[in-house]
């Protein structure tokens, strides 16, 4: 049976949909079958993350107004052999086609065959992240750090406080620039977490990378070399229950030696 | 026996039903009282008020309206006051939540609005965009960025006590400050209130004895 968790953030662009991409693929890297919803209904993004978009025949509208059945809209992600789905959001509808009541429908008519259902919820706090709520037994929370989003993060965690779900929100905090945070330029990962008081469930670095890879729709935590990928890939084992330690936020400054000799200087 | 007893006030009676008895004998007895009553008072007299006291009874509405329908009988006789010696469960609590200090320690957060109809003793985390707010005075120990409202909505005579400068603003009654602690230094015991010409001001809390005395020994009770 399925856990399925909301991936939301009041503010929008901070890495939602990307964060819901890359735990997906995680996790079925990880061997656990995964559905990703996209309930940005009007705005969809997670189809073109993930280089489905040339796939999708129906979308979730379709499913609601019964013009599909819920397995001819999912969309099969061919790379992960049976593991991981996703269910599109439609592109061209107005938002309010869909009600909390549908997506707690459709989440239980997946439970059964999926480890984990995850929610990729539009920005704001009205509808749609009243949908994307609705369906979800736990959340996960996104924010930069950055005031404005650390502040309608603390918002949403308000209404998700106040919903008593069955697991309690964890946050994520995304895109962070080391020598920015550590030059005390930004406010820094224990600031936050103890501000919004919930679990810090981990944190991926400001990596360009992660642009680039969406533009190709390949999730940057298919290649294990980067640093945001790592990140991506150990709030992945959190969430399975293993204790990870948090990356560390040092940078790596070379020293003389090995500016002088490269990795040479260490063969000796 | 009669189930009724009367005592003489000045403009008017004070009339006791005895909780003991039946009700409908305390009815029964107190129209007989006051027929007699009406026979033998002057007609210039003018109006009396009576002054009902039912002990250790409480009347539920439709028992007070067999009162106020016997008292409507009589032209010049008005029930001033209707009153028991007792309180109904939730009138004591909502009474006890009013006098005492309740202490909040919860995370107040942007969007939420947290309401006490008390003076409250603030321990939790009121972030920025929140709002506690109360009918008496906030004792501020914990952390606050967010809006700290007291004496809502005109109470002139609550205070706010305590580290106020990371707040946003303070209310007092129908007052508004915004804070800058820029502008203006803030210490731990930094208390807020409004002066006599009407205006939020800033003092310290070893005052709160000179400028609210009766706050003081109330907290003085209470903790
Ligand atoms: N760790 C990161 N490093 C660099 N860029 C990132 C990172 N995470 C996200 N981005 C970029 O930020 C932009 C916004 O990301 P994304 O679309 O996932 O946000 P969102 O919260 O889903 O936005 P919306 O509210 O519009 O749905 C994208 O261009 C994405 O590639
Ligand atoms: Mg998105």
């Amino acid at each position: 049976m399925a856990t399925s968790l909301v991936i939301t953030s009041g503010k929008g662009g901070v890495g939602k949909s990307t964060t819901a991409a890359n735990l997906g693929t995680a996790l079925a890297l990880m061997n656990k079958r995964v559905c990703m919803i996209d309930l940005d209904i009007g705005l969809r993004n997670l189809d073109v993350i993930m280089g489905l978009s040339n796939r999708i025949i129906y979308d979730i509208v379709d499913v609601v107004m019964g013009r599909a059945r819920l397995h001819q809209a999912l969309i099969k992600d061919k790379r992960f052999d049976d593991k991981l789905y996703l269910l599109p959001a439609a592109q061209n509808t107005v938002k309010n086609i869909i009600s909390p009541m549908n997506v707690v429908d459709i989440v239980n008519q997946l439970r059964p065959d999926f480890d984990f259902i995850l929610l990729d919820c539009p920005a704001g706090i009205e509808q749609g992240f009243q949908n994307a709520i609705a369906g979800a037994d736990g959340a996960i929370v996104i924010c930069t750090p950055e005031i404005p989003s650390v502040s309608d993060a603390d918002r949403v965690v308000g209404l998700l406080e106040q919903r008593e779900m069955k697991l309690a929100p964890r946050l994520i905090i995304n895109r962070i620039n080391r020598s920015l945070m550590n030059e005390g330029n930004t406010m820094d990962v224990d600031e936050i977490t103890k501000h919004l008081s919930i679990g810090l469930l981990g944190i991926v670095f400001e990596d360009s990378n992660v642009i680039l890879a969406s533009n190709q729709g390949t999730p940057i935590v298919m290649n294990p070399d980067y640093n945001a990928s790592q990140g991506y890939r150990n709030i992945a084992r959190r969430i399975l229950g293993e204790s990870v330690p948090l990356m560390t936020l040092k940078e790596h400054k070379p020293g003389l030696f090995e500016r002088l000799f490269g990795k040479r200087s260490r063969k000796h | 026996m009669d189930s009724v007893s009367l005592k003489g006030r000045k403009n008017g009676y004070e009339i006791n039903l005895n909780a003991n008895a039946n009700f409908d004998d305390n009815i029964t007895d107190l129209l007989n009282l006051l027929q007699r009553l009406s026979q033998s008072e002057q007609e210039d007299h003018g109006d009396l008020d009576f002054f009902l006291n039912t002990g250790r009874r409480l009347l539920d509405e439709p028992q007070i309206q067999r009162i106020q329908a016997l008292f409507d009988k009589f032209q010049h006789f008005k029930l001033a006051h209707l009153a028991a010696d007792v309180l109904d469960k939730s009138q004591a609590q909502t009474q006890v939540r009013k006098q005492g200090i309740h202490a909040e320690m919860s995370v107040i957060r942007s969007g939420q609005e947290v309401v006490y109809e008390s003076d409250v003793l603030f321990l939790g985390n009121l972030h920025a965009g929140g709002v506690l707010k109360s009918t008496g005075s906030i004792f501020v120990l914990g952390q606050c960025e967010g809006i700290l409202y007291a004496g809502y909505p005109d109470n002139d005579m609550a205070v706010i006590v305590g580290d106020i400068s990371q707040a946003t603003q303070v209310r007092i009654s129908d007052t508004i400050e915004i804070i800058d602690p820029k502008r203006q230094h803030f210490s731990k015991d930094t208390i807020a209130l409004i002066n006599d010409l009407h205006v939020l001001d800033f003092d310290t809390s070893d005052h709160l004895l000179a400028l609210r005395p009766k706050l003081y020994r109330k907290m003085e009770d209470n903790l």
